[in-house]
């Protein structure tokens, strides 16, 4: 059911050529220059050490890596993470949350 | 914001062993500053939040450790029982509360006509001087009384900047003559001298460049004949004349200078200073040829402890004007300066050529004799009267 609306949503957004996450409310990342990552919509963090942080919503994944990564601010569906990042990448599962 | 404002609350820093990934879901609302150093992970919280950190911490199975505290509130409580600590902070904040209901200081700017002198004596009237309280103070009436009593004055604004006073004024420009251009009139010579440049711009020019002129010549005339008719026409004539001119000037001075001497005689004046106030332990009125020589401050002790208040000890020299026989280079160099502000104001515009100066003694006076070869315009605009 969520994935039938999040697909509803996605389509409109499309249609009405707005930014995805105002309808969709899917994971979202920002990266400035390759030390802060401001990651918007995650509802659990999976795996957190200094190499590598995974952080899901759903069943999609979101796993950055790095070193010496600080999650230097976090909120309920928000987090701040600063440190060396290297790459971002994200995982889907489909059906299945991770 | 956020980082004064967790400061003033008071923050834990702890470290968290086991299962970490749970834990950070569990408490994410109230954590930050998570950080993972030699294999151990540290994290940040507000000190009133720890309680409910660790109830989580053992729900999840995670074993907890308190590192370090900081903020406003342990420093608070290091120093809870240094009572003269608490009260002295409390007895300032006090008294910078209550100095905000003195004034301070009365600045005016703007003004260039007006002496500040004038200014501070209308705000003495109504109370608008150091030491005053500021509800007694009516801006309103003051800007006013100012535009009252000072005509030149177009516009004044009395503000109030925490416990300063600043009047800023703007001055009236004087309306300036309007040249009539209408009326017929001629050009005539101000000066005596040889022409060096003619540019007419109305009437009939009856002299060129190279020509001598005297004083009152008709330069450029405002009347023409017209040939073989009993015709006259009136114009308004006009021309910038440019001619080489030897100007004099004599300035005086008298040989013997005022000087300002020390009679001997003192005048002590004591005033308190509490804060930013200068309240005066007598009502001794300075006379007005006393001059500042010495100031002292003392501070007040009570049962040994020095108080933030001192006794400022002024000390006055009275003097006296005796004339004296001046310094004949120094009279000299008045003379030049007088000239110089001769010259400023008169050949304002005017190229000097070149200048000599003689100096002459009389029984009293000292004499500069300036002679001056100027370049300047001596074009003079006279009406005609019409019959």
């Amino acid at each position: 059911m969520a994935e039938i609306i999040n697909r509803i949503s996605r389509n409109i957004s499309k249609f009405l050529n707005f930014s995805p996450d105002i309808l969709t409310h899917d994971i979202s990342i920002t990266i400035h220059s390759g030390y802060q990552a401001i990651v918007d919509g995650y509802s659990k963090i999976l795996e957190y050490n200094d190499n590598i942080l995974r952080i899901s919503k759903g069943n999609t994944g979101l796993k950055i890596i790095g070193s010496n990564l600080i999650l230097s601010e976090i909120s309920q569906d928000g987090l701040i993470v600063e440190g060396n990042i290297y790459s971002a990448e994200f995982e889907k599962r489909g059906g299945q949350d991770l | 914001m956020i980082v004064l404002l967790r400061w003033m609350l008071g923050w834990s820093e702890f470290s968290i062993e086991g299962n970490v990934g749970d834990f950070l879901n569990a408490a994410k609302k109230v954590l930050w500053m998570v950080r993972k150093q030699n294999g151990i992970v540290f994290a940040r919280c507000l000190t009133k939040n720890y309680k409910y950190i660790c109830d989580i911490a053992k729900k999840k199975g995670c074993c907890l450790k308190k590192y370090d505290s900081k903020g406003l509130t342990y420093i608070l409580k290091k120093y809870k029982f240094r009572l003269g600590l608490a009260v002295g902070a409390s007895i300032f904040i006090f008294f910078m509360f209550i100095s905000n209901f003195f004034v301070c200081e009365v600045k005016v700017s703007g003004n260039i006509q007006i002496d500040d002198e004038k200014i501070f004596q209308v705000c003495d009237k109504f109370g608008l001087h150091a030491g005053n309280i500021v509800f007694n103070i009516d801006e309103k009436q003051i800007e006013f009384e100012l535009e009252k009593l000072f005509p030149q004055i177009a516009w004044v604004s009395v503000n109030r900047v925490a416990s300063k006073y600043y009047i800023e004024i703007s001055e009236a420009r004087e309306k300036p003559d309007i040249i009539d251009k209408s009326g017929p009139c001629n050009v005539t010579a101000a000066f005596d001298g040889e022409i060096i440049s003619v540019e007419p711009y109305g009437g009939f020019s009856l002299v060129e460049a190279g020509d001598f002129v005297t004083k009152n010549q008709l330069l450029v005339s405002g009347i023409q004949e017209i040939e073989n008719s009993n015709e006259v026409i009136y114009s308004h004539a006009d021309a910038k004349i440019i001619a080489k001119v030897e100007r004099n000037n004599e300035i005086r001075r008298q040989k013997f200078i005022a000087r300002s001497q020390k009679t001997g005689t003192r005048q002590n004046k004591k005033n308190l200073l509490l804060f930013c106030f200068k309240i005066p332990m007598d009502f001794q009125k300075i006379k007005e040829n006393a001059v500042k020589s010495e100031e002292s401050l003392e501070a007040v002790e009570l049962f040994g402890i020095r108080l933030p208040i001192f006794v400022q000890n002024n000390i006055y020299d009275i003097y006296d004007e005796i004339n004296v026989d001046g310094d004949f280079e120094q009279i000299r160099r008045m003379l030049a300066n007088d000239q110089q502000k001769w010259e400023l104001k008169e050949l304002a515009g005017s190229k000097i050529v070149s200048r000599s100066y003689i100096f002459e003694e009389s029984d009293s006076e000292l004499i500069l004799k300036a002679k001056l070869n100027v370049e300047q315009r001596i074009d003079e605009k006279h009406p005609i009267q019409m019959q």
